[in-house]
């Protein structure tokens, strides 16, 4: 087959072109098609298997150190989503959450008790005139407890009546999510409050005291 | 004279429980998509780089509450965002050789590459650990990346398909045909009984 010149026309060159016949297709793309047409290319033989699981028992290299660290480094700062509901904080995570709220609770219950019992005994129309009412009520004081009003104020010489009460809450923080032993999660609220005792006496002076407390709430976080 | 400190007990207290989580991730996964980088880029100072880009990408989305999907989406995320960095460092580095023609800079991180192979071994692998990384090096890209994610990277070809952005089809008959490659690389070797595998 040849052509008749060297600027053949178009009608020649197409008589020869089609004398021309595309070349059979190899017997594994042949293989490869009919697998793809019928759905089992993605099947290994089980000598593919063999060599696959021989070679995913050598394993990728760990991350050098430094170049770990680096990216340790990027990545504490963010939160990490454990799915949609449950989001780990990028802070220190709370410690002993439940003796720290337990034994802040019992000193201000403490104190709240020995202030009632204050204004209670000042209240009561017999009263000993020996003792004051303040310093009767520190006496029912657990020893450890400070009793924020006879610190300020003589015990025999003074008698203070309740004046106010306030209580003022100074911040609130999400301290991130808490596991119980029974694993359900919690989130940790941080609850911080600044109570204001206020008492006044006879002449006239305003006695306050402030007493700071931290609650830490648990509450419940819905899971699926 | 006292022994070393553990790096256990030098490391700080208390973290976070987002550092925590992060590094139980970051050893987990990272070698992983740090061979698919490695595969992907021309040294380990670039497949650092990628794999870097491509992380803060994902904690930028993250951050931003842009990222689609979950925890189980990060890693598609991933080898997709090293794949198109990877090819735009690759142009990048092409320009760059063309005005340069910097042949030794090539041979330096060669050698650089060496102190870091892309496999673990113990002293009796080292000679697998050498050989599968040289084969893996001379297969033509389009084999050797489907081959590391569907080994290493544990991914369905569905999944290969849309990471290098190929039918589910052409990823399995890439990845025998890989296969079989590497394997014919890997042959002599293999029946002098000189390797593992």
């Amino acid at each position: 087959m040849s052509l008749q010149s060297d600027t053949p026309d178009p009608k020649e060159l197409e008589s020869l072109l089609r004398q021309l016949s595309p070349k059979a297709l190899d017997l594994d793309l042949l293989d490869r098609l009919e697998q793809a047409a019928d759905g089992s290319l993605e099947s290994l033989s089980l000598e593919e298997m063999q060599f696959e699981a021989s070679l995913r028992r050598v394993k990728p290299s760990a991350l050098p150190e430094n170049f770990f660290n680096c990216l340790e480094q990027q990545l504490s700062s963010t939160p990490f989503p454990v799915n949609k509901k449950i989001l780990l904080f990028p802070k220190a995570a709370p410690e002993a959450v439940k003796p720290a709220r337990f034994s802040r609770s019992m000193w201000s219950a403490a104190a709240a008790v020995a202030i009632l019992g204050a204004s209670a005994a000042l209240l009561l129309p017999n009263r000993s005139a020996s003792v004051s009412p303040i310093q009767q009520a520190s006496n029912h004081l657990p020893a450890s407890v400070p009793a924020p009003l006879a610190d300020r104020v003589s015990p025999t010489n003074a008698s203070l009546v309740p004046a106010g009460f306030e209580r003022g809450l100074n911040s609130t923080r999400d301290e991130g999510i808490y596991w119980d032993s029974s694993n359900t999660p919690h989130r940790v609220l941080r609850v911080e409050y600044m109570d204001h005792y206020i008492m006044k006496s006879k002449d006239g002076k305003t006695y306050t005291t402030n007493l700071p407390r931290t609650q830490y709430i648990l509450v419940p976080e819905k899971v699926d | 004279m006292e022994p070393p400190p553990d790096m256990a007990s030098l490391q700080t207290p208390e973290k976070s429980p987002a550092a925590n989580a992060w590094r139980a991730w970051l050893e987990e996964n990272g070698p992983k998509l740090f061979l698919f980088a490695r595969q992907q880029t021309r040294s380990t100072e670039d497949a650092q780089d990628v794999l870097q880009d491509a992380l803060v990408k994902l904690v930028e989305k993250l951050r931003s509450g842009e990222f689609v999907g979950g925890q189980e989406s990060w890693m598609p995320y991933l080898y997709t965002s090293i794949r198109r960095l990877a090819i735009d460092l690759s142009r990048k580095d092409d320009r760059r050789k063309r005005r340069e023609d910097n042949v030794s800079a090539d041979q330096e991180a060669e050698q650089r590459d060496a102190f870091h192979p892309w496999f673990e071994s113990d002293a009796s692998d080292d000679e697998t650990r050498s050989q599968l990384e040289e084969s893996l090096k001379d297969l033509p890209a389009k084999f050797s990346e489907v081959i590391v994610l569907k080994i290493w990277g544990e991914k369905t070809f569905a999944e290969i398909g849309e990471t290098l952005q190929i039918s589910q089809n052409t990823a399995a008959s890439r990845y025998r045909y890989g296969l079989e490659a590497l394997k014919k690389q890997l042959g002599g070797a293999r029946r002098r009984g000189d390797l593992s595998i």
